[in-house]
């Protein structure tokens, strides 16, 4: 291969490189300026990723959904239409194949589950389950969370949701930020 | 006198990396080549200064990369979300920039394009961390890794980075597992392998005596095997476990023909540290050899166990592939029984032990009787191993043949009921035999030195 061509093709590697990254920066940074947010209450625990870093994990109540999944949806990603309940917590209200032409939505995987005898419902795989933080903030962040959940103290993290791509901002507890939350304790 | 020496020393690994490429062209013969590297004396050539440049060159790279991601994974609170992402595009383009200018000025450096190769390939790695980081984008490790490989690749084959290829094969062995679950149930692994197979194939005929070649050999050797394992026996049901037996003989055997078939276009045929493909593959064939002389490892003891098992697609998969990495090797063994080379004909025909055996177990229900034929198995490939070594004078062989035998035997003795005296017998006898036949090896080739 000439060098001009190595060069050539070197430059359009850089350039899918660049983009790759340049569009995931972007399509995230729009979604965080102008999608919607929604607080999604959670119970956080603290891994680690050897590449990331370290992050809370979420589990959220929002997963299970008091509606049965339709046959024809299953094994497959569906549609879950959002709202807000009465307390301002997210709800998914619908599951539906196609992208509701209004309203906020998330493409989720979803399988069939019961929440009691006869209750059926559907267990979903929310598409924002990590949070990451600063190494030192972490650990604490999930004893402090631990601690305080005995005593009701609410957590919940800020979604923002914008043509179908959600974007997690912040995770709060007991009303604040939870890095803020965690300094505080300290 | 030194420039003068240094002036041969090139000229010599010239000839050393144009060897294979006159094999491959039919301008020389296998056995040319190889009179040619004994002459000359090829093997024993000091590798340049500028190997020691590219060692620390990528070493250096290695712990910068490195570093940078440890870094970046502390997760700086302090930064916004802006100095975040000019970060991430900051470290991209400064490594672009230095392997862009190593192609540019320096494209046949080793030295430059390894480690700016591989410092991009960290970069790389960096950059989307940090995204993933700032934004939370979520996703297991397999889909991260997924996107720093396919985003790195093309780079192996633009700067020719060896070291690179490496990283990706290392990288890739994530897959298969934590994609598991995912729409490509981990077979992304094998697009990944796919991609840098070519150059695998590549380097490995042209630039075989390289050292770099070499670690991306032994990599790929040894990499391989594991993320094949991964992927087509550790399925979500389970069930595939029970084809180890034939996938990795299969497997093994098939790693045994590439290097062989390596060798034919001049490369060395005895296993050693510079054959990766034929010493993984003869040590894995020589260990399923061995393992199968047990009861224990066989899968199905009865036909309504195989056939339930043989219903789930995942053992269907596992043994079409089963049986498609061991036709080469079965044809092959084929073809050296005709030319009557027992020793090669034994070690690849061994897929065809495991999948006879399998279903002879399940069939009939007999252990006993797989177990014998594992054991008439090993035994005649220790044998033919030996006497192979024997009669090419090589100890090497001898020994691999007698290094069976011995483990064949102790694992009989230990298994069998005998009291402690009579093991212990057996194994000072396999151990006198073993010292034995080198001592009289090692005098009887001295001698036809002295009066040939």
């Amino acid at each position: 291969m000439s060098p001009r061509i190595s060069l050539g093709l070197f430059g359009l590697l850089c350039a899918v490189q660049l983009f790759v990254a340049g569009s995931s920066i972007a399509r995230h940074e729009l979604a965080l300026r102008r999608g919607t947010p929604y607080r999604f209450e959670t119970a956080p625990v603290d891994p680690l990723d050897l590449f990331r870093g370290r992050y809370v994990q979420l589990r959220f109540e929002a997963e299970v959904v008091p509606l049965p999944l339709p046959d024809a949806l299953r094994g497959e990603h569906v549609y879950a239409v959002l709202s807000e309940d009465a307390r301002g917590f997210a709800r998914i209200t619908k599951l539906q194949a196609e992208p509701p032409t209004r309203g906020d939505y998330l493409h989720v995987r979803a399988v069939p589950s019961f929440r009691g005898p006869g209750e059926p419902a559907t267990l979903l795989t929310l598409p924002f389950d990590r949070f990451y933080m600063e190494e030192s903030l972490a650990p604490d962040a999930e004893r402090l969370y631990r601690e305080r959940a005995r005593g009701a103290a609410p957590a919940y993290a800020i979604v923002r949701v914008h043509e179908g791509l959600p974007v997690l901002e912040d995770l709060h507890v007991d009303g604040k930020p939870i890095a803020d939350f965690v300094r505080a304790a300290r | 006198m030194a420039e003068e020496h240094g002036k041969r020393e090139r000229h010599l690994r010239w000839l050393r990396d144009e060897l294979p490429e006159l094999v491959e062209r039919e301008v020389l013969d296998g056995a040319a080549a190889q009179r040619i590297r004994a002459h000359y004396a090829l093997g024993t050539l000091r590798e340049p200064r500028n190997v020691a440049l590219l060692i620390f060159g990528a070493l250096g790279a290695l712990l910068v990369g490195a570093g940078l991601i440890l870094i970046i994974a502390h997760n700086w609170d302090q930064l916004g979300r802006p100095v975040r992402a000019a970060i991430s595009i900051g470290l991209l383009v400064a490594a672009q920039g230095l392997a862009g200018f190593a192609l540019w000025r320096h494209p046949r450096s080793a030295a430059w394009t390894e480690s700016s190769a591989l410092f991009l390939t960290l970069c790389t790695g960096a950059s989307v961390a940090l995204i993933s980081q700032t934004y939370n984008i979520q996703g297991e490790l397999g889909d991260f890794m997924l996107t720093w490989t396919a985003l790195v690749v093309p780079a192996v084959y633009l700067l020719r980075a060896r070291v690179s290829a490496l990283v990706c094969l290392v990288l890739a062995l994530f897959l298969p597992e934590t994609r598991q679950r995912e729409s490509d149930f981990g077979f992304s692994y094998l697009l990944v392998i796919g991609a840098l197979a070519p150059y695998l194939a590549l380097v490995v005929r042209r630039q075989a005596g390289q050292a770099r070649t070499l670690l991306l050999s032994w990599g790929a050797a040894l990499t391989i095997p594991i993320g094949l394992s991964m992927l087509l026996l550790s399925g979500p049901a389970g069930d595939a476990e029970d084809l180890a037996l034939p996938f990795f003989s299969a497997l093994f055997a098939a790693s045994y023909l590439f290097g062989q078939r390596l060798a034919e276009s001049g490369a060395t045929r005895v296993p050693g540290f510079t054959t990766p493909f034929t010493s993984v593959g003869l040590l894995g064939a020589l260990g399923f050899a061995l393992v199968m002389t047990f009861d224990d490892p066989w899968p199905w003891r009865t036909t309504f166990s195989m056939a339930r098992d043989l219903r789930e697609l995942e053992v269907q998969v596992a043994l079409g592939c089963s049986v498609l990495l061991a036709a080469q090797p079965l044809r092959a063994a084929l073809a050296h029984l005709r030319a009557r080379r027992f020793d090669q004909a034994l070690l690849l025909g061994l897929p065809l032990l495991a999948l006879v055996g399998a279903p002879l177990l399940a069939l009939t229900g007999a252990e006993l009787l797989v177990m014998l034929l594992g054991n008439a198995y090993a035994l005649a490939l220790g044998v033919a191993l030996m006497l192979a070594g024997l009669s090419a004078r090589s100890l090497r062989q001898t020994n691999i043949g007698l290094a069976t035998l011995s483990v064949l035997f102790i694992a009989r003795f230990l298994d069998a009921e005998l009291s402690m005296i009579a093991r212990g017998v057996a194994m000072v006898a396999v151990g006198i035999a073993f010292v034995g036949v080198n001592v009289w090896l090692v005098r009887r080739t001295r001698r036809e030195e002295v009066h040939p």
